[in-house]
């Protein structure tokens, strides 16, 4: 049959009108709709049991608890443990993100050891070899002094069993990145005779006078800090915020007292004369000490505050109830500058507030590891004598740098990043390039494991038991416990259990010192008796013997009342500008790299694509014909760094702030390359007293690009 | 939850109290978490970042030293609009991807309806709401760590904070089981206010006097939920939006931002707000 | 001359009418077919489930009905197809001769795999549906929505829908047939459903835009 141009017009009404009237088209137009919809790439999340495991946080030294929510074995998110007393629920971003840290693909998932282009998984068991290889081969040339190990602390477990090592093993080179509670101790000894770290009653005071202290950017126990700072709020506790820029802390102050950089601990000590004057008890050669250097006019002119301001801090300190000077620049982690922690004291001597509620509590580190002796060999002995060979990490990285053969021959490098958190890091990479074999115990692939020759990863912070020790200024120091609420993803090993499968190896003194099966063996029996209580609330109080409430008498050695103060490294005709640092809660500056979320949070007047910007004041950057967003370099006598320009009003004129946190190499393309590191532009600066780094900045200049 | 002839209706609200705040990014960071949001190797951009929960800094632009900031964070209104549920973004939706319920106060948004459309984005004067221009992708093994209470969007969607409104089925589900029908105040937060250092953020029923957002805010329902509190204020309240989240400031400067104001009212302050989905200046 | 535009042998129009009528109804009536019979052969393939799982031998053994191995959690959340570690409770080893009963042991509960049900009932990942609030406050009976499952020996065929993905049990079973032409509540079950049966028992329709609940009620 032909069928004609009618016809076939006919043949498609025809077959319109029975496909509509078949369900085809309707159900093919739903069906395609779904189907976009259901693209493969796009994850469904498989439900399952919910179930909740509490556990401690250990990504910084402020201790939290945490609640983790799993679903089936699944880690799927973390929050705050309500009834641990540090955070009482609450989190900061660094612990939220504790997921994208376990599971993040930047993980170090097997033992690495590097060859010529790149890194070769190995077996534990090749890895194990090849360290005690190396180790005994060191210990035979009787040279076992030559074995260095840096670590995050000298408390705890794991670096007891490190530090332990290097003893029988006959090295006196452990390290430890010096924190303020190790500032504490040496100050406090210098200054009165008795080791303490303060606890700050922040609870109960009615009057805080912070020296820069970075209250609500991570201060102490970050957490703890924060919820002190909102009973502030509630109860109308006054706080006084002497710091040179418009920080967090200084906005939510009731006053903020804009003082010249470095100037805080003058303005405290010109308080305290005022206060001394005006009849607040006190010896004569401390008064005749303050007169003559912190006259009123004087220390004026030096912090640029008025006298009239001076003299009315004073009269609103005096009569506080119960007032409480706070130091520690920045979130206090570092040592702070003995002027400083004069001051404060000082002030809060006068206030009457020594181990009193809404004062100081003078603390003292509880050593619960309680280990027999180490059994020490003569080649031990010999080592041990010789010394430690710095005192700091940072000289370490010096001398290292400066010599012609590396003095260390093998670096253990455990809960720590010196690739990029020590100062003036291009040369402190240097010098771990130049060490012949370097070990790293780091989870994830950081800047130092990059330049490790061995990676020997540890479990992540929630995959493992792990007892940290919380000081950070707390009224009660506590000791927490942190367990593993997801199985071991990949091919890692506790540090512990590489100590001590090293030390059954080398055998001898070394074995017998380390009388543990494994790692949880040394945990459970450490802390034996407080095991329940551990597991049960997460954490125990450390016991401070013979701290009496009613004592509260100190007495500091007056005459380093005039300690010199900390001079910024650059001469100020090639650098005219003093560049500081400022820290935030989004941004982590310590061993664990800002994980996505965190950099997502991220102010883009902070971060522009993979440009870090420095706050920087408009008059000074109209100065030097810089407006917003332009790039500039930023220099400085330790390194160089472009930078983008943020005009800030809160900015000191002459002073550039740039973020901590920021300018990393590795960690991987949501880390890497973004920003400026500031370590990297800053060299240490001995504290006149104690010899430890108290840079709090560096002077800088900028220059058009 | 059947029948409930609007008695027993609920108006979910939460109020931040701007003193406490830190800026510290915890509710935002919390958020990410619970929600499964998106992020991408660049996250500077702004205007293309997702963040249902996003902190602003607002600066009362006055010379040093008397230069003051206050952070804002911001997440949806879940404004009720004139008219119990003509909220801006309900009121343009071609497709009713989005829609207020009158028994929770809440605005939802259902990803499988929206076809991406951004008409929403235009409406919404908070700028609240974000466009998905791509498809999520998950660093190997991150998506683990997935809510599976909360669907993953994929392209060319809408999306926004949802007050956590999973929380509630779930603890819906919980009080079904256990045959109670009120479910009480601590079993329905949202991620933020639980995750906040500062205690600043405060999440329940503003209908609720046990609640105890209720007598923080003193909400008066006869004039749109103006806030009785002279502290407490919300954004643009002349557009008559009748958000659902309130301030909380002692500083006048920053309640005196929260509107814009007619030339005789009040000297116009300048503002910038950084973090920049919007820069006026 | 003839007119050379003078069509040669038209055709009558009456004919030529009805072929164009015969064209139509042949082609309706064949894509008619098309689109009823062949259109759900072509969409729909049949997938075997992992395990002929008898539902009746289980049922008797089981104390407390369904809920034995489908059971509330004690958050609310319903535990859905139970898992292996379920199944172990029993099965550890053979409990009665068959060959279905030894391919599940060693193929799923030796190698610790779980089995890969095919779910006749999988909702959308946008789709929140709550077990506790239907069966325990409106007191649903399972088979209401599930059918009578329970009972059966060998499981249901499952058929998928190859562009969507979903069990033909959710849209594709007596299309159009109307409820109170004996339509059953399992045979369908997407939105419209829900909305039906949920306007059936009187829910009050606190959706601001469209007279009916509100989204979330259902949505995630």
């Amino acid at each position: 049959m032909k069928i004609g141009r009618r016809g076939f017009l006919s043949l498609g009404l025809g077959a319109s009108a029975g496909l509509t009237l078949s369900p085809l088209p309707w159900k093919l137009l739903d069906d395609l709709s779904i189907w976009t919809q259901n693209w493969p790439w796009v994850p469904i999340p498989k439900d399952g049991k919910e179930t909740y495991q509490q556990s401690v946080c250990t990504l910084c030294p402020g201790g939290c608890g945490i609640t983790v929510r799993k679903i089936d074995e699944r880690v799927v998110a973390v929050a705050g443990r309500e009834d641990f007393p540090i955070n009482q629920g609450r989190l900061c971003p660094l612990g939220l993100s504790g997921p994208q840290l376990l599971y993040t693909p930047v993980r170090v998932m097997s033992p690495m050891l590097k060859v010529d282009k790149g890194y070769r998984q190995i077996s534990w068991e090749r890895a194990m070899s090849l360290l005690t290889s190396k180790l005994r081969d060191l210990r035979a040339d009787g040279q076992p002094e030559k074995l260095a190990c840096l670590a995050d602390s000298d408390q705890g477990t794991t670096p007891g069993l490190l530090k332990r090592f290097l003893t029988a093993f006959g090295s006196p080179n452990f390290f430890q990145t010096v924190s303020a509670d190790d500032a504490w101790e040496v100050l406090t000894e210098k200054l009165s005779g008795a080791q303490f770290i303060p606890g700050y009653d922040l609870e109960e005071t009615d009057y805080v006078m912070s020296l820069g202290c970075g209250l609500v950017e991570g201060w102490g126990s970050p957490l703890r800090t924060m919820r002190a700072h909102s009973l502030w709020k509630e109860r109308g506790t006054q706080l006084v915020q002497i710091e040179s820029r418009l920080s967090g802390t200084s906005a939510a102050a009731d006053r903020w007292i804009a003082v010249k950089p470095g100037t805080e601990a003058d303005l405290a000590l010109g308080i305290c004369r005022v206060l001394v004057e005006n009849g607040i008890e006190n010896s004569q050669p401390f008064r005749e000490i303050l007169r003559s250097r912190y006259a009123t006019e004087q220390v004026a002119k030096k912090t640029g505050v008025s006298p009239s301001i001076i003299e009315s801090l004073a009269d609103d300190f005096k009569h506080a109830k119960r007032p409480l000077a706070l130091c520690g620049g920045g979130q206090g982690r570092s040592p702070v500058a003995s002027r400083e922690f004069i001051a404060a004291t000082v002030l809060n001597i006068l206030a009457g507030n020594i181990d009193q509620p809404g004062g100081v509590y003078r603390n003292k580190k509880y050593d619960y590891l309680k280990w027999p002796q180490t059994e020490l060999d003569t080649r031990a002995r010999n080592g041990l004598k010789q010394g430690r060979l710095n005192a700091s990490p940072e000289d370490l990285f010096q001398t290292i740098a400066d010599s012609q053969t590396s003095p260390i021959e093998m670096l253990l490098v455990s809960g720590v990043n010196p690739c990029y958190s020590c100062l003036d890091t291009e040369n402190v990479i240097q010098a771990v390039q130049k060490i012949p074999f370097v070990v790293s115990f780091s989870s994830y692939w950081d800047e130092t494991a990059v330049n490790a020759d061995l990676v020997l990863p540890n479990h992540s912070h929630l995959e493992r038991y792990q007892d940290v020790a919380v000081y950070g200024g707390l009224t009660e120091p506590k000791m927490g416990l942190s367990v593993p609420v997801s199985r071991q993803l990949f091919d890692t090993s506790y540090t512990g259990d590489v100590v001590l499968g090293a030390a059954k190896t080398l055998g001898g003194t070394i074995s017998n010192s380390f009388p543990w099966k494994n790692y949880e063996t040394c945990l459970k029996s450490t802390l034996s008796g407080q095991w329940q209580a551990l597991l049960k609330q997460g954490f125990i109080s450390l016991p401070q013997p013979g701290r009496t409430p009613d004592k509260g008498s100190l007495r500091l050695r007056l005459p380093k009342i005039d300690a010199k103060e900390i001079q910024l490294e650059g001469n100020i005709k090639e650098y005219p500008l003093i560049l500081i640092s400022k820290s935030s809660m989004r941004l982590s500056s310590g061993a664990a790299g800002s994980p996505p979320f965190m950099i997502k949070a991220v102010e883009d007047t902070v971060l522009k694509k993979n440009m870090g910007l420095v706050d920087i004041h408009p008059q000074t950057a109209g100065k030097m014909g810089l407006g917003e967003d332009e790039t500039a370099l930023l220099t400085t006598p330790r390194g160089a760094a472009e930078v983008m320009i943020h005009l800030d009003e809160g900015t000191m004129p002459g002073m550039v702030v740039i973020s901590q946190g920021l300018g990393h190499t590795a960690y991987g393309a949501y880390l890497a390359d973004k920003g400026v590191n500031f370590n990297q532009l800053m060299g240490p600066v001995k504290d006149p007293l104690t010899g430890q780094n108290t840079a709090w900045g560096i002077n800088a200049k900028l220059s058009k690009v | 939850m059947e029948k409930t002839d609007g008695k027993s209706y609920q108006k979910f609200g939460m109020v931040i109290d701007l003193d406490k705040c830190t800026g510290c990014g915890s509710c935002m960071v919390a958020c990410m978490s619970e929600n499964n949001i998106s992020f991408r190797p660049d996250e500077t951009d702004k205007l293309r970042s997702i963040s249902w929960m996003r902190v602003y800094k607002l600066s009362n632009q006055k010379p040093f030293p008397q230069t003051d900031l206050c952070y804002l964070p911001m997440p949806c209104m879940h404004c009720e609009g004139a008219d119990s549920g003509h909220s801006p973004c309900i009121s343009v939706c071609p497709v009713t991807a989005t829609d207020y319920d009158k028994s929770t106060g809440i605005v939802s948004q259902i990803y499988t309806r929206c076809f991406g459309c951004r008409y929403c984005m235009v409406a919404c004067p908070y700028q609240a709401r974000y466009f998905n221009w791509w498809d999520p992708v998950w660093p190997k093994g991150m998506e683990k760590m997935l809510n599976p209470d909360v669907s993953p969007r994929m392209r060319g969607v809408v999306e926004k904070c949802s007050f956590c409104y999973h929380r509630l089925q779930s603890a819906r589900d919980k009080a079904h089981l256990q045959g109670r029908p009120e479910i009480p105040e601590q079993s329905y937060q949202t991620a933020c206010a639980q995750a906040c250092p500062a205690g600043a953020i405060t999440f329940g029923d503003l209908k609720n006097a046990n609640h105890s957002i209720s007598s923080l805010v003193k909400p008066d329902f006869n004039q749109g939920g103006k806030s009785k509190n002279p502290k407490v204020f919300r954004l643009l309240e002349k557009l008559d939006t009748k958000p659902s989240l309130y301030y909380s400031s002692s500083k006048q400067w920053v309640r005196d931002m929260s509107d814009n104001k007619l030339r005789e009212e009040k000297p116009q302050p300048t503002i910038t707000m950084q973090n920049s989905r919007e820069r006026r200046n | 001359m003839s007119d050379p535009l003078s069509p040669i042998n038209p055709k009558p129009k009456k004919s030529r009418t009805y072929s164009l009528v015969l064209i139509f109804l042949l082609s309706g009536g064949f894509f008619f077919l098309f689109g009823w019979v062949a259109f759900p052969e072509l969409l729909y393939h049949s997938r075997i489930q992992p395990i002929d799982f008898n539902h009746k031998i289980h049922a008797k053994i089981a104390d407390s009905g369904c809920e034995s191995c489908h059971f509330f959690r004690s958050d609310g959340s319903f535990s859905g197809i139970p898992g292996i570690a379920h199944c172990k409770t029993c099965h550890r080893k053979i409990v009665k001769q068959g060959k279905n009963e030894a391919v599940f042991i060693n193929d799923f509960i030796k190698k610790e795999v779980e089995i890969p049900w095919h779910v006749y009932s999988k909702q959308p990942d946008s789709v929140f549906f709550s077990h506790v609030a239907h069966v325990k406050t409106a007191r649903l009976e399972c088979d209401t929505c599930h059918g009578d499952i329970g009972q059966s020996t060998v499981p249901k065929k499952y058929e998928v829908n190859i562009l969507t993905g979903y069990s033909r049990d959710i849209w594709g079973r007596n299309l159009f047939k109307p409820a109170f032409l004996g339509k059953e509540k399992w045979e369908s079950m997407k939105m419209d459903d829900c909305a039906d049966c949920h306007h059936e028992k009187g829910h009050e329709a606190t959706s601001a835009q469209t007279q009916k609940e509100a989204c979330f009620v259902c949505h995630k």
